[in-house]
């Protein structure tokens, strides 16, 4: 976690990051750009018997960085993913119950925003052509604890901004989640087997991380009204796990090595790019991001 | 992938080209078409339209923005530059989510209703692509006997018997076309790399006009890009003359030989008969060496053609799902005969 003290247009900005992981990484990237005054905060395990601790680390920044007015919350925890058990997602959730609740305990300001980094994939899993319109139906219970957490979000805070992105996939980093191209991509150079949930025919939604941590970055700073807001944070093209490996043996001109598991998540999930998006998400195309990532695997 | 509990989704790709003039009547129709698969006790829905603005230059992109506000079911992708007519349906392919994917021309020679006929076809028949051929030649008598003669030629050389069926009005099994188009390069005819995915091709006969010509509108691909297209085919084809090379240096070295035979038999049993000696010796040799020539020069052209094809993506093998096909040809037989 992570404490972002930013001077943007002559004004000043508190940030708070929970959570570090693909996308947290990349608004923290965007973040940094603003070249802000930051302090990390030890929070290894998520875990609500670290709350307090945290807590008092929190509001000793606070002090320090002076902060007077409302504080931008960003959280992108979470260790679930789309297979998650039911019992894992009852955990996260718990603890982002728990995280809110002492957030209202010691910032009893209402004032404060936060922005939610919610899943599209779960929410609309196996529905195709999905806009603004369409109704989350999740059927899992990943999909189940996404939806939660917005409600438990959008009932607590005044100004409460939800982004779900599609698939993501990010820069290479050890030991962390990369999504499904990155991994084929250092695969492909380790000469190892790839575990692809689906067929090579299912469509997914592929957006990068910078492309998010850009947005949220961005509409984090840009934020002065405080209305709430949803965001799908897609491309609009669908792809299909083919067109990836296709794509990925062209550009690092290995041979993938793939099995695919037909599993319950093989299901089409696409979104139809409308009028209904953001002008500020301008998500760059597949391939050139891809080469870029291929490009950073590589050292270049 | 289609489960039953989901509509069957038919997605649309129009690579437009000048094409301004007709773009107001091919949505009204497209809207009548939608109308009717989302009939609610309909399987099929029209989950969209892709039209992709080919850097037309004469407004098109002003009224496909006009058509996408007023209905959000229709999308515009805008090319950079204009790529051609294979190259902005591939584009519009690889955007779709469909279940079926139809290609057709924007200029309404290829009419919206016809969709229904095709896919009726292509899933009655449990085929992968269904092809529309005009009821008569339906551009000018030089670029119908042009086309024709090129597909035979092509046909011939080749072995690949689809290319006569070969037409921009195309109902594709959706997860078909998307593989294909992902592996379709710079100068891959389209229709060929269909044709590595499947060979369960069927056409149907419809009436088609040459609205361009009738109108007085500029052909939106003119005589440059049709012998660009025309190009783009003889090279994406598996051509059989490379084999044919190399056989035929086979039997040149084989006919060589046997003169060889012949020749050095003639000199032991029958040394009289030998009016100029040397003449057999230098034949032999040039045949021989003419023969072995072909037949390394087949045999390298034939790896290389193995190099490019596994480098364009040429699959080893593809999986569908016809599961669906019977439910959507039901409807569509009850709907047509209903209707008519």
């Amino acid at each position: 976690m992570r404490i972002f003290r930013l001077n943007t247009n002559g004004s000043s900005r508190t940030v708070g990051l929970i959570g570090e992981g693909l996308i947290g990484s990349a608004i923290a990237a965007s973040l940094n750009r603003h070249q802000p005054v930051s302090s990390d905060i030890h929070f290894p395990s998520y875990h609500q018997n670290d709350l307090d601790r945290v807590w008092t680390t929190i509001n000793e920044y606070l002090l320090k960085f002076k902060t007077s007015g409302a504080v931008d919350w960003i959280w992108s925890a979470g260790k679930a993913g789309l297979l998650a058990s039911e019992e894992e997602c009852a955990r996260e959730f718990s603890f982002f119950e728990a995280f809110l609740d002492r957030l209202f305990q010691h910032r009893n300001n209402c004032n404060d925003r936060l922005h939610l980094v919610s899943s599209a994939g779960g929410l609309y899993e196996g529905q195709r052509l999905v806009t603004h319109q369409t109704k989350p139906a999740p059927t899992k219970a990943y999909g189940h604890l996404k939806l939660r957490m917005e409600d438990r979000a959008g009932a607590q805070f005044k100004h409460c901004h939800i982004y779900r992105p599609t698939s993501v996939f990010g820069a290479f980093k050890p030991g962390h989640r990369m999504g499904l191209i990155t991994t084929l991509m250092v695969n492909a150079y380790q000469q190892k087997t790839t575990l692809v949930w689906g067929a090579p025919s299912t469509l997914r939604d592929y957006v990068s991380a910078t492309d998010i941590g850009q947005f949220i970055g961005g509409a984090v700073l840009s934020e002065t009204k405080g209305n709430s807001t949803t965001h799908i944070l897609a491309s609009g093209k669908p792809t299909s796990t083919q067109e990836i490996v296709h794509l990925i043996q062209a550009i690092t001109q290995k041979q993938l090595y793939l099995r695919f598991v037909d599993a319950t998540n093989s299901a089409d999930i696409t979104f139809a790019k409308n009028n209904d998006y953001s002008p500020h998400w301008q998500p760059e195309n597949l391939e050139t991001t891809v080469r870029h990532i291929h490009h950073q695997l590589l050292g270049l | 992938m289609i489960t039953a509990e989901q509509p069957i989704i038919i997605s649309i790709v129009t690579p437009v080209y000048r094409g301004a003039h007709y773009l107001r009547a091919l949505s009204a129709e497209l809207v009548q078409l939608k109308e009717t698969l989302d009939h609610p006790h309909s399987p099929l829905r029209l989950g969209e339209v892709i039209f992709v603005d080919d850097d037309s230059r004469d407004g098109s992109i002003t009224v496909l923005r006009e058509l996408t506000e007023e209905h959000p079911w229709m999308r515009t992708l805008q090319l950079a530059r204009n790529f051609g007519q294979h190259p902005a349906t591939v584009a519009g392919i690889l955007h779709t989510s469909g279940d079926w994917v139809c290609t057709m021309d924007e200029d309404l020679q290829h009419r919206p209703m016809d969709v229904l006929s095709l896919l009726h076809k292509v899933t009655q028949e449990q085929q992968d692509i269904c092809y529309a051929t005009p009821t008569m030649g339906s551009h000018s008598a030089f670029r119908n006997v042009s086309s024709k003669v090129t597909k035979i030629v092509m046909a011939m050389l080749s072995g690949n018997k689809a290319i006569g069926k070969f037409n921009s009005f195309r109902m594709i099994r959706g997860s078909i076309a998307r593989a294909a188009a992902s592996v379709v390069a710079h100068q891959t005819y389209f229709d060929v790399a269909l044709s590595w995915y499947t060979n369960r091709i069927c056409v149907t006969q419809i009436a088609m006009s040459d609205m361009r010509a009738k109108t007085a509108v500029k052909s939106g691909y003119r005589l440059k890009a049709l012998v660009r297209h025309a190009g783009r085919l003889f090279q994406s084809l598996e051509l059989k003359t490379l084999r044919y090379a190399a056989v035929a240096g086979v039997l040149l070295m084989l006919a060589a030989l046997a003169v060889a035979a012949f020749a050095v038999g003639s000199r032991l049993l029958y040394p009289e008969t030998i009016a100029l000696p040397g003449w057999a010796s230098v034949l032999v040799s040039i045949v021989f060496f003419g023969g072995a020539t072909a037949l390394l020069a087949g045999l390298i052209l034939d790896q290389i053609y193995f190099i490019s094809q596994k480098m364009r993506g040429r699959p080893v093998f593809f999986v569908v799902n016809r599961e669906t096909d019977t439910t959507i040809a039901n409807w569509l037989a009850s709907h047509i005969s209903s209707r008519s």
